[in-house]
Formats: structure tokens, C-alpha cells, sequence
């Protein structure tokens, strides 16, 4: 379970409020979308729920535990595909998850067990000895997507994990946010694809100049704005309301 | 409008040299007036400190020959040693800017005519090697001119020489590396240009040192000069013979330094440019397209695939599981010497001091085993083993691994710090990764110098004692300055490492250090146990005090920044 509690952060260099009193609690067993326009402030948010960022006001808990004032033991409950792959590209395949599973203490065989089983389902299994820099972007998305599941974490926080997939792979992810979330498991992702979040979430979060517009199920919004409309004009309404409510 | 070809060396040049375009009228940054001093004074520090080595050889070599009638060699000379060196400079310059990273994939997109490419790729390494060139072939030119006194024609004609000098070198050195690149596929990538440029710099700065160290020794013997350097017979008259731009720019300046015969060396000179600009203009022309098709795929990495059984076997040779700290030291290993830049100007510094060292040893080994013999005073003081121990510490602290430790990590940053890894064992490991190269380069320093010196064991260890605490306390030093001011916003990893103050800090602050603890020690003479106790304990009680609350800051900084 995640939850965050009136987050805000600013950003010092540019001054420009990024992330403003932000509440949402994701729950175990579900899928959570978090939507919004370029620069509305998801990646700001996954940064602040994951540590990269140190939230002016506010607190993240992970399943119960205080990043803030448990870091080490928040961060080993959650896995992150983060937004850009490009990392390591001097490191080998097998280096980088090798190292992954050192930090989270994955015992040798649980490791070898589901890089083998992971690697096989994304189709890079033949390549776990070449260079990461070799790998293109999609398979830089797999690997990193493979790492983040290393441990088996509770929580799964993905920031726009569909970019540079192919169908097999986007299909592949998919199945596994449904897998771990009928497990009981908590899968929380931004994306601004639409059609993505209508069909696997069970809630989602729509975010505009760091303000949460909605939460709540895609049945719930439809049935406070409209049945028959298609979700991205519910969703280009929310955005509007959002910018223009931070303007006043 | 300004034509393709020149926005295109305008482009190139301003990347290569880093200059921006013209500055808004705004009264400029205080921060940008200090670096463009900086710079300033580092480009007259570097000419000057060339140039003067260059003003002594051409000072020896005009000296010995006129005896003889022969100063006009010096003009030959000038011109082919000019030639000689502007081609291995632009050999490895054509080289580094070959492909200049995701620039040229976006022009090759464009309707750029190849021969604009490869023409203002030619231009703006020409510019940087012509500047180089009227450097060496000016010093020549002046010390005859002063020393001659021909007439003004013949700086005039020092003008034609250095315009003409580096285009054929130039277009030699496209003529060996485009069919190289266009016929090799495994060298058309940015790492494989950065290890053979560096290879080919490196010789060449070797054997320039052992040319230099050489010639030093022996730059007061006429005769030597005559028949190494200068002479008729010499290897570089027969080579300036052989080769006709260097006997057009000789005859260039001797028939203007000659009365009356100064519009014969001008239109000399003025065939010899021209010949020049068609070798060059040639060079691009024939080159262009093969140049061009060598770009496309540069950059391309070749995927290495397992078989399904390679796959089950990798797995079962490799995942072992490893304390973090350990994991993390191997990651900082192979992040850094897989990266040349890195590498290069890291670990392998370690590797080139000694190098350089027995460059210098080989060519002025007489000089040093008469130094050698005549300083037994100074090896039964404690001066022997602490002039040891400084060049052990020198060594192991050259790197400056630890002062670029965060920065080099900045772009990876956000995803380290939503790891669970704890920022002491994260910066202790950047630590260990120093201290490891270091403990190589004090051994290096301590104990070859100490063999070189003839130092018995003990005094060898003691200076490698004394050596290794000073590291790691300017180890500890450098990990400081890059976690309270880590230079985190850079798009090329060599700018957190070339870039970064914290190496100069650290660079300036040993030998200042070194400076100040050989005034110490010579104001307060010690005998040898008690300089190893003083020298080597005052560091390691520092290494302490300074490590106590490093942990507690490095949790609260790594913590405040936003990756």
C-alpha cells in the first residue's frame, strides 16, 4: 500500500510549485493510473514517493512505514521502472541485475529463478551478456522492468512504462499488473495513453499543474460528468479545470 | 544568408571549442569574467610554456650552424618539424571530432552536401592546427629575423609557410583515417576513436618528452645538434628534402631572406598554398562520399546473443550474491574503466607517471646516475624516504577519482536513491574505489623511487606508509568537496570529470600541501623513525577526524538533493 499525504514540492532552481498538497492512497490488490499532461507533475510525484526528491511538506508511506524516517526499509517495499532507461549503458545485462538483486538481498536461486523466468517472457534472454549501450530502448524498458521485480516488491510504481515497448512487451506488462494485482499486490503507473488506463485500472488519479483533479474509478467520473462521453474529453475537461483553477 | 558550408564550420567549431554565440548586451556574470580570465591565462601559460621550449632549441640550433654558414637549415628544420607535428595533432584531432556524436546523425538527415561535411570538418580542424603550426614555424622565423635581419618580405613569406604548413599533413592524415573508418566497422564508434586517438597521443607525447629530455641534456654540444637534428646529414633535413612542402616553405623563406630575391620566394610560397588548398580541397572531394556512408552507421553497436544454453549457463556461472558494499565497489570499477574518458584520465594516470618517468630516466640517465651518486648526505637524512613518500603520494592522489565520485553518478542519481541503499555504504564504496587506485599509485611512487633512490626496505616501507595515509586523507578530502558541491548537471560524462572544480581544488590543494610539508620538514629536522611517525600519524589522525562526521553529513546531503 502507498499513501501520500499533502505532498508539495518546489523546485529551487525554477521556483515553480511542482507538486502541490497532493493525498492519494493506493491500495493492495489494485491498479492505479496517474494521469495527467506533460510537466503536470507525475514524475515529480513518483520522484517524491520513491525518495528521489525530498518533498517540502508531506509524507510518503510505504505499506505503513515512513520514508521519510525509515528510508532503507520503505524503499525495499517497491520496485520502480523509472522514466529513463538510459542507466548504466558500461554495465552488462547480467551486472546491472546481479547488482539489483544485491541491494534487495535476493537469495542466488530465487535471483537466478526470475531473471531466467522474466528475461524468457521479454525475449531478452539471449542477451544478458552484451553491453547495456548495445541494447536499444525498448530492451534498456525491459531491463529495467525485469529489475524492478527482482524482489518480488508489494508495491509496483512504474513512471510511463509502456514508452518504447513493443505490443508483445506492452501486452507482457500488462498481464503482470493484472497478475500481481489479483496477488494481492499494489501496481501504482503514470501514463497519459488513455486507452492504457481505461483498461487495466481500477482507479486512477488525474493530475494537472500538480493538483489532483479526480480520483477515483473511470465508472465514478463518468457518472459525475457524463455515461456517454469517451474519457479523453472527460479527461482534456479535468486538465482544463486544473490549469485554470491553479492560474486564479 | 549564410551559405551551408560555412554554417556548417561555424557549427563545428563553436562545438569543438565550446564558444557560444555573440552575448546579449547585458553587463556580463561576474562567474563568466573569471572563467574567460582563466582560460585566458591558461592559453598564455601553455604557449608560453611551449613556446619557450621551442625558443631554446631554435636558439641551440641557430648558434650551431651559423659557425658553419648553415643557419638557413634552421628554416628547414622549423618547416618540417612544424609539418611533422601538426600532422600527428591533426591526425588525432581529425580523429576525436570524426563523428561528433548525435549532431552529425541529425545532418545526415538534412540536405547537407557530403563534401560541406567532410570540407568544414577539414576547416575547423585546419584553424585549430594552423594556430599551432604559426606557432612553431613563427619562433624559427623571428630568432632568424633578428638574428639575420632579412628584409620585411620575409615575414611575409613566415605568413605563407604557416597558411600552407598544416594542409597537406591534413589532408594525409583524412587520406589514412576515412578509408580506415569507411573499411573497419569495429573502430566506427565514439570509445574505439577515443582509445586510438589516445594511443596515438600518448606515443607522440612520449617520444616529444624523450625528444625534449634528450635534446635538454645535450643542447650545449654544437656537433650533436648538427648531426641529430640540423646538420645536412640529419634525419630531418633528409625528411624536409624528401618531402616537397617542407623544401617549398625552406625555399620560401631563404629566397626571402635573400635581397632581391624576395618575389621568387613569394611565388614560391604562393604555389606552394596553392598546392596546398588542392591537396586539400582534393583530399575532401575524393573523401566525401566514402565519409559520409562512414557515418550512418557510427555509433552502431553490435548486440552480443547467447544461445539458449549460454543463457542457463551465464546465469549459473554469475549470479552469486555479494554484500552491497562489495557490488557497489565493482560497479564504481567497471563504470569508470569501461569508460575511456574515465579511464584515461583516472586509473591510467597512474600507469602513465611512471611512464613519464622512465622517458625522462632513459633520456637523461647520465645526468641521473652522476645526480645518484652524489647524494649520499641527502639518503642518510630523512629527506630521501619523505621525497619518496611525496611522489607516492602525488601518484596515488592523481586521480581524482574520489573528487568527481557523485558527479559522475548524477545522471543516475534519482534511480540510486529510490534503491534501499544507504548513502554511507553508496559513498563508501566511491571511497574505496579511490583508495584502491591510490594504494596502486603509492606503491608505484613510494617503492619505485625508493629502488631508483637505492633506499633500503625499511625506508621504502616507511615511505609507503607515510605515503598511503597522505592519500587517503586527500581521498577523503576530495569525497568531501564532490558531496557538498557535486557537479550534477552535465550532458557529456567527460564534463564531470574535465569540468569539475573539485579536481582543481584537489590538484592544487597537494601540491601546496606536498610544498608546505617539504618546508616542514626541512625546518624541523627529524631523524627517520620520527619523520615516518610525524608524517605518516598527523595524516591518519586527520583521516579520522575527518571521517567521523562524514557519514552523518553524506546521509542529509544525498537526502536534500533533487535528482
Amino acid at each position: 500500500m502507498i499513501r501520500l499525504e499533502s505532498l508539495s514540492k518546489t523546485y529551487a532552481k525554477s521556483g515553480s510549485k511542482a507538486v502541490d498538497s497532493l493525498s492519494l492512497e493506493v491500495r493492495d490488490g489494485e491498479i492505479f493510473g496517474f494521469l495527467g499532461p506533460n510537466g503536470a507533475g507525475k514524475t515529480t510525484t513518483i520522484k517524491l514517493l520513491t525518495g528521489a526528491l525530498r518533498p517540502d511538506s508531506g509524507r510518503v508511506e510505504i505499506d505503513g512505514i515512513d520514508l521519510a524516517l525509515r528510508p532503507l526499509e520503505a524503499k525495499a517495499r517497491f520496485g520502480l521502472v523509472g522514466d529513463n532507461p538510459e542507466l548504466f549503458n558500461k554495465l552488462r545485462a547480467h551486472e546491472y541485475l546481479n547488482f539489483v538483486a544485491d541491494i534487495y538481498g535476493v537469495p542466488d536461486a530465487e535471483r537466478k529463478a526470475r531473471i531466467a523466468e522474466l528475461a524468457e517472457r521479454f525475449a531478452i534472454a539471449d542477451a544478458l551478456a552484451a553491453s547495456i549501450g548495445s541494447f536499444s530502448r525498448g530492451m534498456k524498458q525491459k531491463l529495467c522492468v525485469i529489475a524492478s521485480l527482482l524482489h518480488d516488491p508489494g508495491n509496483w510504481v512504474l513512471d510511463e512504462p509502456m514508452v518504447g515497448l513493443d505490443p508483445q512487451a506492452a501486452f507482457d506488462i500488462k498481464e503482470l499488473m493484472r497478475g500481481r494485482a489479483a496477488a494481492g499486490k499494489c501496481v501504482f503507473f503514470s501514463t497519459h495513453v488513455l486507452e492504457v488506463a481505461e483498461l487495466l485500472c481500477d482507479r486512477i488519479a488525474v493530475i494537472a499543474k500538480g493538483r489532483i483533479s479526480f480520483i477515483g474509478t473511470i465508472e465514478e467520473l463518468r457518472s459525475l460528468r457524463g455515461a456517454d462521453r469517451s474519457l479523453e474529453s472527460l479527461f482534456l475537461e479535468l486538465v482544463d479545470e486544473g490549469q485554470a483553477g491553479s492560474a486564479k | 544568408m549564410t551559405t551551408p558550408f560555412l554554417s556548417l564550420s561555424r557549427l563545428y567549431f563553436r562545438s569543438v571549442y565550446g564558444l557560444s554565440g555573440k552575448k546579449a548586451a547585458a553587463k556580463p556574470e561576474l562567474k563568466y569574467v573569471l572563467k574567460m580570465i582563466g582560460i585566458g591565462l591558461l592559453a598564455i601559460l601553455v604557449t608560453a610554456d611551449i613556446g619557450i621550449i621551442f625558443v631554446a632549441s631554435n636558439l641551440s640550433m641557430y648558434e650551431a650552424l651559423k659557425p658553419q654558414g648553415l643557419q638557413g637549415l634552421l628554416l628547414l628544420n622549423s618547416a618540417t618539424s612544424a609539418a611533422m607535428i601538426v600532422f600527428v595533432l591533426g591526425f588525432a584531432t581529425a580523429l576525436s571530432t570524426y563523428c561528433m556524436s548525435a549532431m552529425e546523425t541529425g545532418l545526415l538527415a538534412m540536405p547537407v552536401k557530403p563534401r560541406h561535411l567532410l570540407g568544414a570538418k577539414f576547416l575547423m580542424v585546419y584553424l585549430s592546427e594552423f594556430l599551432f603550426g604559426s606557432l612553431l614555424v613563427g619562433i624559427s622565423v623571428v630568432i632568424f629575423g633578428i638574428r639575420e635581419g632579412p628584409p620585411a618580405v620575409f615575414y611575409l613569406a613566415g605568413a605563407l609557410v604557416a597558411l600552407a604548413t598544416p594542409l597537406v599533413p591534413l589532408a594525409f592524415a583524412y587520406l589514412i583515417i576515412v578509408p580506415l573508418m569507411s573499411g573497419i566497422r569495429a573502430i566506427r564508434n565514439k570509445n574505439a576513436l577515443m582509445v586510438i586517438g589516445g594511443v596515438v597521443g600518448l606515443s607522440f607525447a612520449l617520444l616529444f618528452n624523450f625528444y625534449i629530455q634528450s635534446a635538454t641534456a645535450r643542447m650545449n654540444d654544437p656537433a650533436w645538434i648538427l648531426a641529430n637534428y640540423a646538420g645536412p646529414e640529419s634525419l630531418i633535413a633528409r625528411i624536409g628534402i624528401a618531402y616537397p612542402p617542407s623544401y617549398a616553405a625552406w625555399k620560401t623563406l631563404a629566397l626571402c631572406a635573400t635581397p632581391g630575391k624576395g618575389v621568387l620566394g613569394l611565388l614560391v610560397g604562393l604555389a606552394g598554398l596553392a598546392a596546398g588548398i588542392v591537396a586539400a580541397g582534393g583530399s575532401v572531394l575524393l573523401l566525401a562520399g566514402p565519409y559520409a556512408k562512414s557515418l550512418s552507421d557510427f555509433g552502431e553497436l553490435s548486440l552480443k546473443r547467447l544461445t539458449r544454453a549460454g543463457a542457463r549457463s551465464l546465469l549459473d556461472r554469475t549470479m552469486r550474491r555479494k554484500i552491497p558494499i562489495v557490488r557497489l565497489l565493482g560497479r564504481e570499477w567497471k563504470l569508470m574503466n569501461r569508460e575511456p574518458a574515465y579511464f584515461l584520465n583516472g586509473p591510467f594516470t597512474v600507469i602513465l607517471g611512471p611512464i613519464i618517468m622512465g622517458v625522462i630516466y632513459f633520456a637523461q640517465r647520465e645526468t641521473y646516475m652522476q645526480l645518484v651518486g652524489s647524494l649520499d648526505a641527502f639518503k642518510a637524512s630523512s629527506y630521501a624516504m619523505l621525497a619518496v613518500a611525496a611522489f607516492g603520494t602525488f601518484l596515488g592522489s592523481a586521480t581524482s577519482i574520489t573528487c568527481t565520485a557523485l558527479s559522475r553518478d548524477a545522471k543516475a542519481l534519482a534511480y540510486i536513491k529510490a534503491l534501499p541503499i544507504d548513502p554511507v555504504a553508496y559513498m563508501g564504496a566511491k571511497f574505496l574505489h579511490g583508495f584502491v587506485v591510490s594504494v596502486a599509485g603509492c606503491a608505484i611512487g613510494a617503492l619505485g623511487g625508493a629502488i631508483l633512490l637505492g633506499l633500503p626496505a625499511l625506508e621504502a616501507l616507511g615511505a609507503l606508509a607515510i605515503a598511503l595515509s597522505a592519500a587517503a586523507l586527500i581521498d577523503l578530502v576530495g569525497l568531501w568537496l564532490d558531496t557538498i558541491n557535486p557537479r550534477l548537471s552535465w550532458d557529456n560524462p567527460i564534463a564531470a570529470l574535465k569540468q569539475n572544480p573539485n579536481s582543481v581544488i584537489v590538484i592544487l590543494g597537494v601540491m601546496g600541501l606536498l610544498g608546505g610539508l617539504g618546508a616542514l620538514a626541512y625546518v624541523l629536522p627529524m631523524g627517520k623513525a620520527a619523520a615516518a611517525t610525524v608524517f605518516g600519524g598527523a595524516p591518519a589522525l586527520l583521516f579520522l577526524l575527518a571521517w567521523l562526521p562524514y557519514p552523518a553529513y553524506a546521509r542529509k546531503k544525498i537526502a536534500s538533493i533533487d535528482a
